[in-house]
């Protein structure tokens, strides 16, 4: 069984999760646990595919995409605070989305291709949501917030800088591939994804680590 | 063909440092907007702060004021008419002489009335406090408690007392003052003990009852606890602070440090 480097982050924050369960069920982001599960067996499943006798690895993304995105909108909805029709406005749009994202794999690009428009439209929201997210937490808040010691800036703007690199690199992922767009030998977005894995999986374990800190908030 | 390559690379690249630098930027204004709106928010404590200071000082202007009235209306008219029912009871033993002790008795108790109320005007009247010295308004009012027989109160003093402030001296005096009337009303004690020391910059005041104590932290946050409030925020007002020691059963200890102005 293959493990790459990044991969190393990605268990040390799930690890890192579950140590800080406390924590993380006071800052109701209980949810990060199974989330980061499910990335941790896709990662293992996706890089390891290979044995398997089968060609390409795009169902287990794209199954990925199909199980987390509903996680990931719940977590990103405790992350925002709704308060009375804004929950309503947000679940619904979330609706919307994963309706598309469902569409998408079964109707339009299917299991064996890579589903790039629900990856897009995913990273559209995430960055919006956390963009939403931080400027709630900075807003709203009426006291000056540290952000160094703010679980919620951190996993946000984790999410944010994340959102804004796969957008491209991953949104691009079949045409990278197709015209070996690469550096150093290396496709682009094994050059760039898991280094940036690695800073998102580091940022998440520091929050992990500040919810364990300071849990009433 | 290569340079087409490099050209989408260099594009992609680009667009992921465009977009890395529009995350980071937005992220580096949000750090700025919150550290306005801490800075604001200090302001505004300050501003608030500045505000309740004025509001206090207001209020013990009043206080004083009122304080200032009642004594000069006990002195001028309550200490008056008893003067004069006196002097007329004086001319009805002469006119109408009564058998017994009565009319003595009864000039008695108006010379005790008249003796309370002087005393209380004193330690009303901020004029008169401002000419003592603090250990001197201090000792006339543990005297003028201690003639009521509810209570003893003694007092020692260390040190010698420098030249303070007519402002803060009446400050401290009412805060001494509002410590004993709490001490009368809810304490239930039947000693006090008081302790002044002078020291170089500070002034120590602690006042030791064995009462039947109580929590000050619940009492402070109860709308009740107005009178320990008022001593807490008048110490703050000279730029002194005020400690509140107790617990049910073993007494309280109220204990007054202020700087010297």
């Amino acid at each position: 069984m293959h493990v790459a480097w990044f991969q190393y982050f990605q268990m040390l924050s799930l690890l890192v999760a579950i140590y800080c369960y406390r924590g993380l069920r006071n800052c109701s982001l209980l949810a990060f646990i199974p989330y980061l599960i499910i990335v941790n067996i896709t990662e293992v499943v996706g890089i390891n595919f290979h044995f398997t006798g089968r060609e390409g690895n795009y169902p287990v993304y794209n199954l990925y995409l199909l199980v987390s995105t509903p996680v990931y909108f719940y977590i990103a909805g405790k992350m925002l605070f709704l308060r009375g029709k804004e929950s309503v406005v947000f679940y619904t749009v979330c609706l919307l989305c994963l309706i598309l994202v469902y569409v998408n794999f079964f109707f339009i690009q299917g299991m064996s291709r890579f589903d790039t428009f629900s990856l897009v439209l995913i990273e559209i929201m995430t960055i919006v949501f956390s963009g939403l997210s931080l400027v709630r937490l900075t807003v709203l808040d009426q006291n000056e917030l540290n952000f160094m010691r703010e679980p919620f800036f951190w996993i946000n703007s984790m999410y944010l800088l994340f959102g804004l690199i796969t957008l491209v690199v991953l949104g691009l992922q079949e045409y990278i591939l197709f015209n070996h767009i690469e550096i150093a030998h290396k496709t682009l977005y094994n050059v760039i994804l898991p280094t940036v894995n690695a800073i998102v999986y580091s940022g998440y374990c520091y929050a992990f680590i500040l919810c364990r800190t300071q849990r009433t908030r | 063909m290569q340079d087409t390559k490099d050209q989408v690379i260099f594009t992609i690249v680009a667009v992921i440092i465009i977009l890395l630098f529009l995350g980071v930027l937005f992220l580096v204004m949000l750090f700025y907007y919150n550290n306005k709106k801490g800075q604001m928010s200090k302001e505004q404590q300050l501003m608030k702060a500045t505000f309740d200071k004025q509001l206090l000082e207001s209020k013990l202007e009043i206080q004083e004021q009122t304080f200032d009235m009642i004594s000069q209306e006990i002195h001028d008219n309550v200490g008056q008419i008893l003067s004069l029912a006196k002097v007329q009871l004086g001319i009805l033993e002469q006119r109408h002489p009564i058998e017994g002790d009565l009319v003595s008795n009864v000039k008695e108790s108006i010379s005790q009335a008249m003796t309370e109320l002087r005393d209380i005007a004193k330690s009303l009247s901020s004029e008169r406090l401002q000419l003592l010295s603090l250990s001197d308004s201090i000792a006339q009012e543990i005297r003028r408690i201690n003639r009521s027989g509810f209570i003893k109160i003694t007092a020692q003093v260390e040190g010698v007392e420098r030249n303070i402030p007519d402002q803060q001296k009446l400050i401290v005096f009412r805060m001494v003052q509002e410590g004993f009337q709490n001490i009368i009303k809810h304490a239930e004690a039947s000693e006090v003990n008081v302790s002044i020391r002078y020291q170089e910059e500070w002034i120590h005041i602690s006042i030791f009852d064995n009462g039947i104590g109580f929590e000050p932290e619940k009492e402070l946050n109860k709308r009740e606890g107005l009178g320990l409030q008022h001593i807490l925020r008048r110490a703050a007002l000279v730029g002194g602070k005020a400690n509140i020691v107790s617990r049910p059963g073993e007494g309280t200890t109220l204990e007054i440090q202020i700087a010297y102005a």
